[in-house]
């Protein structure tokens, strides 16, 4: 459970922390080691992807007036697919599922040793 | 090893560090495995549920990456109260110890080398909101000729603009001064308000990198600016010690010859 931030200056030893910073570090900061045959750069990129479609829904349930971050963290969200007249959740569902296609036809059974030629 | 289990990478340490055995991801044990100079902080976890397709699947499952960042996360904090932390971007699942041993030994002396550049350092996090608009048109006085109405109007336009000028010149001071603390610092993008949970525009998202000994300092510096800020409708918050998130990088050696 990651502690809330009340806002303000930080108590000394006492660091508010909340899920927004630290999504934004864990998720989109940090050491990449490319190779693993299990997850790819292309994972990787679909993720990112992902978690700003969830910002999107994040978003809009705000305006319809539900504060998701702001009450229980753990309460879950809307899915993109209930905001399809979204433009922009609708572009990057595109990119997503492009992706996926690719992903799913391109490598779709990652062998052992198969490093990704992206990666080095 | 269990076919059923996928290693998870947290971070890295420096080598021979020793940190806790428990508090990972969904309870599980956290240890180290010790390549070259430094150590991965690792936990087996369940494949099913962490592996892979679970990434995917949960990807916006915000429930579940709520979840696992956050315990993901208070493993580097309880490690960075021991020594310094090299952050590993999520998801880092790899299918085993072996096969995470091959693919970091190439990377070896790049990783030694990030973590050498975060030495003695820790991330303090500072975000400015506009806290006040600037000021508001004041409703028009009765019996105002359509003159006066408009002079007032330009007036006030000035001010506003004044006002926005002064706030974003008090923004940019403050990331100097705080950024003279530091030995290196990032700006990045605002975070939606989506995300912040905060509807008031937030000015400035940044990370400075210290030395862990200058908390001290640091924090007397952003309490002088807070106030600074605060007279002119800006609000300073500032968040840490963090691992060095944003300062963990890697110049990339060649790739791990299949």
């Amino acid at each position: 459970m990651v502690p809330r931030s009340s806002g303000g200056l930080t108590p000394r030893g006492n660091p508010p922390q909340n899920l927004a910073d630290v999504l934004e570090r864990v998720l989109d900061k940090g050491i990449v080691i490319v190779g693993d045959i299990q997850v790819r750069l292309l994972d990787i990129e679909l993720l990112t992807i992902k978690v700003r479609l969830m910002i999107a829904s994040v978003e809009r349930a705000q305006e319809m007036g539900i504060n998701w971050w702001e009450g229980d963290p753990f309460v879950s969200t809307h899915g993109p697919r209930e905001h399809e007249g979204d433009q922009r959740t609708l572009e990057l569902q595109r990119r997503v599922e492009a992706l996926e296609r690719q992903a799913d036809g391109g490598v779709a059974a990652p062998q052992p040793d198969a490093i990704d030629e992206k990666g080095e | 090893m269990d076919a059923g289990t996928v290693v998870h990478t947290y971070c890295a340490v420096p080598g021979a560090t020793e940190v806790g055995t428990a508090g990972g991801i969904d309870g599980s044990s956290v240890s180290t495995v010790a390549v070259g100079r430094v150590a991965l902080v690792i936990g087996e976890l369940s494949a099913e549920r962490y592996g892979a397709d679970a990434w995917r699947k949960h990807a916006t499952d915000s429930e579940w990456l709520a979840e696992v960042v956050g315990q993901h996360h208070a493993v580097l904090q309880a490690a960075l109260a021991e020594t310094d932390v090299l952050p590993l971007r999520l998801p880092g699942i790899y299918q085993d110890v072996a096969a995470l041993r091959r693919i970091y030994a190439a990377q070896e002396d790049a990783l030694a080398q990030a973590l050498s550049s975060i030495r003695g350092q820790v991330e303090m996090g500072a975000k400015v909101y506009l806290s006040k608009a600037t000021p508001a048109a004041a409703s028009a006085a009765s019996g105002e000729s359509g003159r006066g109405y408009l002079t007032r109007r330009i007036s006030e336009a000035a001010e506003r603009e004044e006002s926005r000028q002064r706030q974003q010149a008090m923004v940019v001071e403050a990331h100097d001064t705080l950024s003279q603390q530091a030995k290196r610092a990032v700006v990045n993008e605002p975070q939606d308000p989506a995300l912040s949970g905060r509807r008031e525009p937030m000015l400035l998202n940044a990370a400075y990198l210290i030395p862990r000994n200058s908390q001290n300092e640091f924090a007397a510096c952003s309490e002088t600016l807070h106030h600074a800020l605060a007279s002119e409708g800006l609000l300073l918050e500032v968040t840490g010690p963090w691992p060095a998130y944003n300062f963990a990088e890697l110049s990339l050696s060649k790739a791990p010859a299949p």
